[in-house]
C-alpha cells in the first residue's frame, strides 16, 4: 500500500476527453485511479511515460504524478468488483469517485438501427454503472466509516449532461438524454441514502464540450464539486453559466430556465 | 543527392514521446513533426504515389513485391528508399534521425537502415501476427554521415555478383510514421500489437491507429507481436524504418532459431 498524501480519486473514464483533461489538470493534486476501457491514457502511469527524444535521460515533469492506471470494463459487475479491491489495495483509501465514463449511440426512434442495438449498454454504461461503482466503495470502505468519511470530504460526482434535463432540439438523443436523466434522479436518491455514511453525491451536467464550453472549464467544475459542502445537486454548466439543481427543480418547477 | 539541412530540433513538434510496456515495450507519438514539415513531407510521398505503381525490381515507384518484401499475407506496394531519393523524405535516412531513434530506444544499433514506403489500397488483407527479428544482409557502402542502407538485391548472392561480401545484421527496432491518411475509428488500418503469435489479429491487445503525423517504435525482439490491421474504407500509407545490430549479439541473446531471414520469407 503506498503512503497517501493526496486524496484518493477513482475516475472512470480517465481516457475520454474530460477524464484526460482532469487528468492533465489535477494529477498532482489527486493520486488518480485511471479506469479506461479501449482507448489508452495519454499520460504517465505506472506502465507508462514520457521521453524527450532528444535527451532520453533528462527528467521530466509530465512523469512526476503518474496515474494508476486499471484496464476495465465496467459494463461488467466483476470488473467493478476487480477495480475497486485494485483501488483500495494500491491506495488503501477512496476520497473521491467521478463516474465519467460515457458511451452514447445516436439515433432516431423509429429508424431503429444503432439506437436500438445500443439501449441497454447506454443505460447501462451511463446510468447504472455509476450507481454500481458507488454502491461496491461504500460497500467496501465506506460504510463503517462515517466519521472519517465527513472529516476527509469525500464523496461521488457523476458527470451527467444537459441532454438529461430538457428535450433537446438535436435529434437522435432519446437513449443517451433518457439514461443521463435516469443518473440525475438516481443521484438524488445516492445522496440522501450516503448521507447517513457521510458522503455527499453530486452530479454534474455540462452543455457539448469542448464545442460549447471548453473541456477543462468542466474538470474545473470537478474539483469546485469535490472542495465544496454540498450534497443532492447538479450543477449545469453552460454557455450563460453556471448553477446548482436539486429534486425540486428535476420535479419541473422550474424546467423553463433550462438551457442548451 | 540532396540531403535536407533541418534540424530535428527545428522540426519535431513533440518532444513528448510516450514509452509503454503493454502488450510489450513500444513508444507512440503523435504530432511528430511541426505542421509546415509535416505537409512537405506528406507531398512528398504523394508525389511518389501520383506516378502509380511499377513492375517488381523497377525504382522510383511502388512495387506489389520486391525480393525482400515477398511476405504472403502482406499487402502492401513498397517502395525502398535509397541514396537517390531527395527532398523531405530523407530526414528518416539521416544519421541523426538514427541516431535518435537509437538513443531514445537505448540501443546500440549499427548504422544499417532499411526505409520504406508503404502504400495499402483500400480493402488490405489482415497480416500475420509476427515479430520483425528478422535477418537482413547489408554491403558496406556508407552515405557521408555514415547511415549505410539497405537496397534491392543485397543477398549474398546479390552480394557476389556485384562483387562485393554481404554483412549479417538482424533488425533491432522497428519504426512506423503514418501520413497521407484518412482514418476514423471502426475503419481499420491499425498497426495491432499482440502478446503472444498465436493470437488472432482481429484480438490485438493495443490498437495502434494510424493518424497522420504520428509514429510507433519498438524494439523487435521475439516477443514484439504485430501486424497491420485490414483497412475496410481508406488505404494505409507509412513509412517503415528498422535499424539493424550485428547478429551474434541476438543470436546470445535469443539463440538463432527465432531470427527468421527477411530475404527468404
Amino acid at each position: 500500500m503506498s503512503t497517501i498524501s493526496k486524496r484518493v480519486c477513482l475516475l472512470s473514464g480517465a481516457s475520454g476527453k474530460l477524464g484526460t483533461a482532469f487528468c492533465r489538470l489535477y494529477a498532482p493534486r489527486y493520486h488518480i485511479a485511471a479506469i479506461y476501457r479501449n482507448r489508452p491514457l495519454d499520460a504517465a502511469t505506472q506502465d507508462q511515460s514520457y521521453v524527450d527524444p532528444l535527451r532520453p535521460t533528462a527528467s521530466l515533469p509530465e512523469n512526476e504524478h503518474p496515474l494508476f492506471a486499471i484496464q476495465a470494463d465496467l459494463g461488467s459487475d466483476n470488473e467493478i468488483n476487480r477495480v475497486v479491491e485494485l483501488v483500495l489495495m494500491h491506495f488503501g483509501r477512496i476520497d473521491l469517485l467521478i463516474n465519467a465514463a460515457v458511451l452514447y449511440a445516436f439515433g432516431a426512434i423509429v429508424d431503429g438501427g444503432s439506437l436500438f442495438s445500443s439501449l441497454e449498454t447506454q443505460f447501462n454504461v451511463n446510468a447504472l454503472v455509476p450507481l454500481k461503482l458507488a454502491a461496491k466503495v461504500a460497500r467496501e470502505f465506506w460504510r463503517t466509516r462515517d466519521l472519517e468519511n465527513r472529516r476527509l470530504n469525500r464523496n461521488v460526482i457523476n458527470v451527467s449532461s444537459v441532454s438529461g434535463l430538457f428535450v433537446t432540439p438535436r435529434p437522435g438523443r432519446s437513449a443517451y438524454g433518457a439514461a443521463k436523466a435516469a443518473l440525475n434522479v438516481l443521484t438524488l436518491h445516492m445522496s440522501q441514502e450516503f448521507r447517513d455514511i457521510g458522503v455527499r453525491v453530486n452530479a454534474c451536467a455540462p452543455t457539448t464540450f469542448p464545442q460549447v464550453i471548453s473541456t477543462d472549464q468542466v474538470a474545473h467544475s470537478l474539483r469546485r464539486l469535490d472542495e465544496g459542502h454540498m450534497t443532492g445537486k447538479i450543477l449545469v454548466i453552460n454557455k450563460q453559466g453556471e448553477r446548482f439543481l436539486d429534486g425540486t427543480d428535476l420535479a419541473g418547477r422550474n424546467s423553463k430556465t433550462f438551457q442548451d | 543527392m540532396s540531403r535536407r539541412d533541418n534540424t530535428l530540433t527545428e522540426v519535431l513538434a513533440n518532444r513528448r514521446w510516450l514509452r509503454c510496456a503493454d502488450p510489450f515495450p513500444y513508444i507512440v507519438v503523435r504530432d511528430v513533426f511541426t505542421k509546415s514539415f509535416y505537409r512537405e513531407l506528406e507531398g512528398s510521398f504523394q508525389e511518389v504515389l501520383s506516378r502509380g505503381f511499377g513492375h517488381p525490381g523497377e525504382r522510383g515507384r511502388f512495387v506489389r513485391s520486391v525480393p525482400e518484401h515477398k511476405m504472403p499475407g502482406y499487402d502492401a506496394h513498397i517502395l525502398v528508399l535509397n541514396s537517390g531519393i531527395s527532398g523531405p523524405l530523407t530526414i528518416f535516412i539521416s544519421r541523426q534521425w538514427r541516431d535518435m531513434l537509437a538513443s531514445v530506444a537505448s540501443q546500440h544499433a549499427t548504422c544499417d537502415v532499411q526505409c520504406a514506403l508503404h502504400h495499402h489500397p483500400v480493402g488490405s488483407a489482415n497480416g500475420w501476427v509476427h515479430t520483425d527479428l528478422g535477418l537482413k544482409w547489408f554491403i558496406d557502402d556508407p552515405q557521408p554521415d555514415g547511415v549505410n542502407l539497405a537496397c534491392t538485391g543485397r543477398t549474398p548472392t546479390g552480394a557476389r555478383q556485384a562483387g562485393g561480401k554481404a554483412r549479417p545484421v538482424v533488425r533491432s527496432l522497428a519504426m512506423l510514421f503514418y501520413l497521407n491518411n484518412k482514418w476514423a475509428p471502426g475503419s481499420g488500418g491499425e498497426t495491432g500489437l499482440y502478446l503472444s503469435a498465436h493470437d488472432p489479429p482481429s484480438k490485438p491487445a493495443r490498437l495502434v491507429p494510424p493518424i497522420n503525423n504520428s509514429l510507433l517504435l519498438f524494439e523487435c525482439t521475439p516477443y514484439s507481436f504485430h501486424t497491420f490491421l485490414q483497412n475496410r474504407h481508406y488505404e494505409r500509407n507509412s513509412v517503415n524504418l528498422w535499424l539493424h545490430r550485428p547478429k551474434n549479439e541476438v543470436v546470445a541473446r535469443w539463440g538463432e532459431s527465432r531470427i527468421f531471414d527477411v530475404e527468404r520469407v
